[in-house]
């Protein structure tokens, strides 16, 4: 007798008609701007990590150094061992470029996601007399936040201690926060949207913050190192996230090319959250080479922004050749570029058609957005060479005609 | 003695506050989904102002149930 039948998992894996969904194909070698696929090279539009880094910093022999310098673990718990050095220097060199006064790092950013809000919404009490009761927050967050953010308010009540606004709707907010009445309300936004690549109305979201004292969480994972000086879009944003937002969180997975998550914000919220977050104390933390490595590579970026200028410069040269095909964009200026498609079936014949002929293109159709919603949802890559991108754009072009798009 | 007119009101004044829907749109016939284009989420908020109003509890499997502002107005009445 089958004791996992219950589970229908069978059933479930067998309904799918995409048949790459449960298995995903296998990658040999780095990926980068081209991917090896079940022993295929294709163009790769997929990659999050963007910036091609090994050609600016040697990321490889940091990622060695620290190796041999802090070992591969930290073997366990920062609250019982203490906190390892690549990882001390790593969240202030967070918490210096976030300008906020302290950071704590995690395994992954769906991890800094979840422990903040477990640590804005948890009571614990201490023989010793000391009690946290924070059980009454009201979280309020635009309603494309990442899933992490949903899977931390998951146990919480929708409708009392969980509200959302429409997305990257200020007034929504507004109306939201208008009809709230709590002592503790904690706004949670993005900076870029991964599924659209929008940039969120982050100051008019902060204003909303102030004008209902409500605490603000700004997740950065896309943005964090790409924007913020004032020759690149969204400068005004950026800054907005640096100078006004009570917490950010930073992904480690983005530009900067490796694993691991942080949330900065102010130092006592911070401390506290090394025993309330939960995913800091009882899982793994991010490895001390990647660590190590990070830091290396936050400072590059920070000392040499020619290297993201110049990928600013080639994603928008890109946006602008498929306006010049007549092939419209999500309206943003973001590096992440969503081609609508609309219909489900003609989406999804692209993506094969796309590998048939040597491209890596992700496609978001239903369930991921909404039925016949569907869209291409690329990441240019730094190290894409002119032929690979016009490559790209003339089939693009065939494959629109042939569809009739 | 709260009759259905007073339900349907106070209904239509939640659809309102929770999604922006004109309070006069909300009428019997009306579908959420359809007519008034509410979803999931913002069922789950009505349901719970509802709740709180009426004092009535409203299941989840039954909140899928109630298809109509109509439904959702018998239903509340037939709670009380």
């Amino acid at each position: 007798m089958d004791r996992l039948a219950p589970w229908a998992f069978a059933a479930f894996v067998e309904a799918n008609t995409h048949e790459t969904a449960y298995r995903p194909p296998v990658v040999d070698g780095p990926v980068g701007p081209t991917i090896v696929r079940n022993g295929r090279e294709l163009v790769n539009f997929a990659s999050i990590s963007f910036l091609d880094l090994e050609r600016h910093v040697p990321v490889r022999r940091h990622f060695a150094e620290g190796a041999l310098a802090h070992g591969l673990s930290t073997s366990g718990s920062r609250m019982t061992q203490g906190i390892c050095r690549p990882h001390q220097v790593l969240e202030e060199t967070i918490a210096r470029h976030t300008g906020k006064e302290r950071a704590i790092s995690f395994a992954t950013g769906l991890l800094a996601n979840i422990g903040f809000v477990h640590a804005m919404s948890s009571s614990a009490h201490f023989d010793s007399g000391i009690e946290v009761r924070n059980r009454d927050t009201v979280f309020v967050v635009d309603r494309d936040v990442h899933w992490s953010i949903w899977k931390g308010l998951e146990g919480l009540d929708y409708g009392r201690n969980v509200h959302a606004f429409r997305h990257n709707e200020v007034s929504d907010l507004a109306r939201v926060l208008d009809r709230i009445q709590a002592r503790k309300i904690v706004v949670i936004a993005e900076s870029i949207y991964s599924a659209d690549g929008t940039m969120g109305p982050i100051v008019e979201i902060l204003d909303e913050c102030d004008r209902h004292g409500a605490i603000s969480m700004i997740d950065d994972a896309n943005g964090f190192m790409v924007y913020g000086p004032e020759n690149r879009p969204y400068a005004r944003e950026a800054a907005a996230i640096r100078e006004r937002a009570d917490f950010v969180m930073v992904s480690l997975s983005k530009a900067i090319g490796l694993e691991g998550g942080a949330i900065a914000g102010p130092a006592a919220a911070i401390d506290a959250f090394e025993l309330l977050s939960g995913t800091s104390m009882f899982t793994a933390a991010i490895q001390p080479p990647t660590a190590y490595a990070a830091e290396r590579t936050i400072d590059v970026l920070a000392g040499k922004p020619e290297i993201v200028d110049d990928y600013l410069a080639h994603a928008a040269r890109l946006r602008r050749q498929m306006h010049e095909i007549d092939t419209p964009t999500t309206p943003t200026e973001s590096y992440m570029l969503s081609v609508p498609i609309g219909n489900d079936a003609a989406a999804l014949q692209m993506r094969e058609w796309f590998v048939e002929d040597g491209y890596l293109v992700p496609v978001f159709s239903y369930p991921a957005v909404a039925r016949n919603q569907a869209l291409l949802r690329l990441f240019p890559h730094a190290g894409h060479t002119e032929e690979q991108m016009d490559g790209f754009l003339r089939t693009l072009l065939t494959y629109r005609r042939r569809l009739g798009l | 003695m709260v009759n259905n007119t007073d339900i349907l009101n106070a209904l239509a004044k939640i659809v309102e506050e929770v999604t922006n829907v004109d309070s006069a749109e909300v009428t019997i016939e009306k579908s959420f989904t359809d007519d008034l284009d509410i979803d999931s989420l913002s069922m789950v908020e009505i349901t719970v102002q509802v709740e709180d109003m009426f004092k009535v509890k409203i299941p989840d499997d039954q909140v899928a149930e109630l298809r109509t502002v109509g439904d959702a107005v018998s239903y509340i009445a037939n709670q009380r």
